[in-house]
């Protein structure tokens, strides 16, 4: 009898798995289930499910108070303020990675981008660009200052997504081109059908991606995740994945 | 994919049974009352065939969020949480099913209520014998199409909801993360899907309707 208790609790202390929500940026939509499938790997009896969408929208969420556990921002305008406002962890919010901003033209167009540069955007046959929107999105903000750091005026062109990962589909499904993340478009299915312009770091406002553990919610498999994150495999996973890592970010970047 | 499938259909369920059991009593209240206050209700519960489907679930948001004044007066908190993808179905679906359950109980001749009573008939065996036989097809088309239409709903359910994997994610929303990730072709796979369940649901609420209306007519009888 009491061995079958044992049996028992052991059965279901491995049958339930614990469950990690992420709210995730949409540029990480590609890295991070790479990065989950790892983590999973190594700990059996942990299933991370992540959502993705604007770092704009969690914040109203989480602030809302959505499940999450733990939240990678686009940015760090919006994981400071929800510090300095008590939602997360204190001293969790960390940078994990610069995201990269690119200019991608479809290949129909048959513009040469990664000659022209930014200035391609110019060209009288782009009528759509699509961007996320600046209103909630850092990819959209930095789309933006892009724009202005090159003086191209072309906002009646724009086209706006509700985050980076949205606009991409839309440069891909209608617009002509989009000012996009390089995690996204290095996806297939945008290779095949477009060429890309990587601007450089000083063009845009900088995408210091950072994440943090959400207030309450550090058990120890959150833990293990947040940490796994600053491994050197997972910086390896999001680096492939066209993300700058941290450590050659932090020496050219603003204090 | 099974996820938000087996939770779209648990919703749609769900929300069909709620409308069924709270929708019928309140159309045979609406068909038989005449004061002052039903025009406004009915105002009321019309109210989400104009609205856009985001301003209804922006103010369940605030209603049920953590701050909402649900959770300040009765302490629900039910934003990000099936339940409360469930009021917000309901409550969206709410006249669709009222207009055919309106309609159904309308089309009752009110002599056969009166025989009924004269012949000493309780409230349940009213229900039962007459009231049941004659409406079941209008009823039960209504909620098929509260069915139906809580399977396509994504603007309250995005908002209520907030798509979250593992928690609030339903098949509208699924397709719209799907194609945010590229996903195309499991796109058309989960399309095809809702396409044909729709489809079907739907003949089967036309065929109902039409015994609807066969059934009001006396004539035919």
């Amino acid at each position: 009898m009491r061995f079958c208790v044992l049996v028992l609790c052991l059965f279901f202390g491995i049958a339930r798995a614990e469950e990690i929500r992420v709210a995730a940026a949409s540029d990480l939509q590609f890295a991070l289930p790479e990065i989950i499938a790892a983590f999973q790997a190594k700990n059996p009896g942990v299933r991370v499910s992540a959502s993705y969408g604007s770092s704009g929208r969690f914040d109203t969420q989480i602030r809302q108070g959505a499940p999450f556990d733990l939240f990678f921002s686009a940015d760090d305008s919006f994981t400071k303020k929800l510090e300095q406002d008590g939602f997360l962890e204190a001293n969790s919010r960390k940078l994990y990675a610069i995201g990269r901003v690119v200019v991608w033209v479809a290949n129909r167009l048959k513009l040469n981008v990664a000659q022209l540069g930014a200035k391609v955007l110019l060209d009288p046959s782009i009528a759509k660009i699509a961007i996320a929107n600046p209103e909630h999105a850092p990819y959209g903000m930095a789309a933006i200052s892009l724009l202005e750091f090159y003086g191209l005026q072309i906002v009646p062109k724009l086209v706006y997504a509700e985050n980076i990962a949205q606009a991409a589909q839309i440069a891909l499904a209608g617009a002509d081109a989009g000012i996009l993340a390089l995690s996204v478009v290095k996806n297939p299915t945008m290779q095949n059908a477009g060429t890309y312009w990587l601007a450089p770091l000083n063009s845009h406002t900088r995408l210091n991606q950072q994440y943090a553990i959400l207030k309450s919610r550090a058990t120890p498999a959150v833990r293990a995740f947040y940490v796994f994150i600053q491994t050197l495999s997972t910086r390896k996973i999001l680096n492939k994945y066209g993300f700058q890592i941290p450590a050659t970010a932090i020496s050219s970047s603003k204090p | 994919m099974i996820d938000a499938l087996t939770r779209s259909f648990l919703l749609a369920f769900s929300s069909s049974l709620v409308l069924l059991l709270l929708g019928v009593p309140l159309a045979w209240w609406l068909v038989r009352y005449r004061g002052a206050w039903r025009r406004l209700l009915e105002t009321f519960i019309l109210l989400p065939l104009t609205l856009p489907p985001t301003v209804l679930g922006f103010y369940l948001l605030l209603a049920l969020g953590r701050d909402g004044w649900f959770s300040k007066v009765i302490g629900i908190s039910w934003a990000f949480r099936f339940e409360g993808l469930l009021i917000g179905s309901v409550l969206f679906c709410l006249p669709f099913a009222l207009t055919a359950y309106r309609e159904a109980l309308r089309a009752l001749d009110p002599d056969w209520l009166q025989a009924a009573s004269v012949e000493g008939a309780t409230t349940v065996q009213t229900w039962r014998y007459v009231i049941l036989p004659i409406a079941a097809p209008g009823i039960l088309s209504g909620t098929l199409l509260a069915f139906a239409h809580t399977l396509g709903e994504f603007g309250v359910v995005l908002m209520i909801g907030g798509n979250i994997t593992g928690q609030t994610t339903v098949i509208s929303t699924y397709i719209y993360d799907l194609t945010q990730s590229l996903q195309f072709s499991s796109v058309n796979t989960v399309a095809l899907i809702l396409f044909l369940t729709s489809f079907v649901i739907l003949y089967a609420a036309r065929t109902l309707e039409e015994r609807a209306r066969e059934n009001s007519t006396p004539w035919r009888k």
